[in-house]
């Protein structure tokens, strides 16, 4: 599948700038758009994003101190009824077993993939593998 | 009556033996009393035995109690701890790799940029190692030897292990220590410096020079520490500033580095020495914090 528009979330900004890195390479073409703050994305995307027809992907982390991860995802849900747009990758550098049962029942949820990101990984839980 | 049976049954028992002289009235008198006397000491030995068996079980609750405390502390260190150091660890894997990919094409600009970012997330790792060293300090005992506190040294100490934090800012720090022959810990006096001076410097108005009052006051039942800022203070009617608790970086916070330990040790040294901690702060004004422990 190939994303127009890729969201990256995570409070650490080094791990952004890492991640943008990663994912660039994972789909060059793709216009990548970082988020510190979960209630920033929150905001665009209501503004800018809600309508898009075409499906976007979203790089989640789990753990972060204004929120977490699944509390974002929830609100989404609250908000939009049909997020069949929206495809999420959960990040996380924590335990995933305990991660994957409490984000496990968000149908937007593609996968999990544990810190550090890499192409393969992204590859590997998004052709399914 | 009881006595009267008891009296029947003895002289049943007494039967047996073949020395009728020895069973008079008094002989049996003063052996059932033996065998009461001995009944009455069993009953009191067995009340007592109840009695610390009770105690111990008393004590063995309150052992269990600090010892469930401590593993609620753990628990939420281990999960702390494995979060942020694993993510910092991820960010140094994850910048190296980003560093060989950029020097084998030669892109100098983002290599530095690379590098800095490498600097600043092992900076940080070793910043936190840092804390849970102090922290697995606070927790055994070996904070509590107690020395005459030398005011230079701890003023010494303290610069030292805050020079990463006061290299690059505009920051006045004035120390007005008034002790004499204080009996004290040297490490509390300076974890608990080091950790608001660290506060007060991380959350500096920026563009204006922080000015941070640090003072040790003896007084005759207690000592007084107190560190007091102009910086961007905190609202604490928020219910969500839960400042001491461990790994707490909500709000501004999050803006700033740090790692959420450092109130959390000073929180935990300062109950155990019988202190209390007092906040005050405004919002924009700025922050003090005075702990008192008294004195044994």
């Amino acid at each position: 599948m190939n994303y127009n528009k890729i969201f990256l979330i995570d409070d650490n900004s080094t791990t952004l700038f890492y991640n943008q890195d990663v994912v660039s390479e994972y789909s060059p073409s793709s216009e990548v758009i970082s988020f510190e703050d979960p209630d920033e994305f929150m905001r665009v995307y209501k503004e800018k994003y809600s309508t898009e027809k075409d499906p976007m992907l979203l790089l989640l982390d789990i753990n972060m101190p204004q929120k977490l991860g699944y509390e974002l995802l929830e609100e989404l849900e609250e908000v939009y009824e049909d997020l069949e747009n929206l495809h999420v990758l959960m990040v996380t550098s924590s335990n995933l077993r305990n991660d994957v049962e409490k984000s496990s029942r968000f149908l937007s949820v593609l996968g999990y993939i544990e810190k550090p990101l890499t192409v393969t990984k992204i590859n590997n839980v998004l052709n399914g593998f | 009556m009881e006595l009267e049976n008891a009296n029947r049954l003895t002289l049943r028992q007494l039967r047996k033996f073949p020395d009728d002289t020895l069973y008079t009235k008094e002989n049996i008198a003063a052996f059932v009393k033996l065998v009461n006397d001995s009944y009455n000491s069993f009953d009191e030995e067995r009340r007592l035995n109840n009695h610390v068996v009770d105690l111990s079980s008393k004590e063995l609750n309150t052992i269990n109690e600090q010892l469930n405390e401590k593993n609620e502390f753990l628990d939420s260190f281990n999960h702390g701890m494995a979060h942020d150091i694993k993510n910092h660890m991820s960010n140094i894997t994850g910048l190296v790799t980003m560093l060989k990919k950029y020097h084998t094409r030669n892109e100098k600009i983002v290599v530095n940029t690379i590098i800095e970012k490498l600097e600043l997330s092992s900076n940080q790792l070793t910043v936190i190692v840092q804390g849970f060293l102090y922290l697995s300090r606070a927790e055994s005992n070996i904070d509590n030897q107690f020395n005459i506190i030398n005011g230079e040294e701890v003023i010494n100490a303290v610069k030292a292990e805050t020079l990463f934090l006061t290299m690059d800012r505009d920051c006045e720090i004035n120390y007005k220590f008034e002790i004499d022959k204080l009996f004290f810990s040297f490490h509390v006096i300076k974890i608990i410096f080091v950790n608001l001076i660290s506060n007060s410097i991380k959350f500096s108005k920026k563009g204006v020079q922080a000015k941070i009052n640090v003072s040790l006051i003896q007084n005759p039942e207690s000592v007084v520490l107190s560190v007091s800022d102009n910086g961007i203070g905190m609202d604490l009617k928020n219910p969500n500033n839960k400042i001491f608790q461990l790994f707490n970086r909500t709000g501004d916070t999050k803006m700033v580095k740090g790692t959420g330990v450092g109130l959390f040790i000073i929180k935990k040294i300062v109950e155990r020495n019988d202190g209390k901690i007092e906040v005050n702060s405004q919002l924009l004004e700025g922050t003090t914090f005075k702990i008192t422990i008294p004195l044994k």
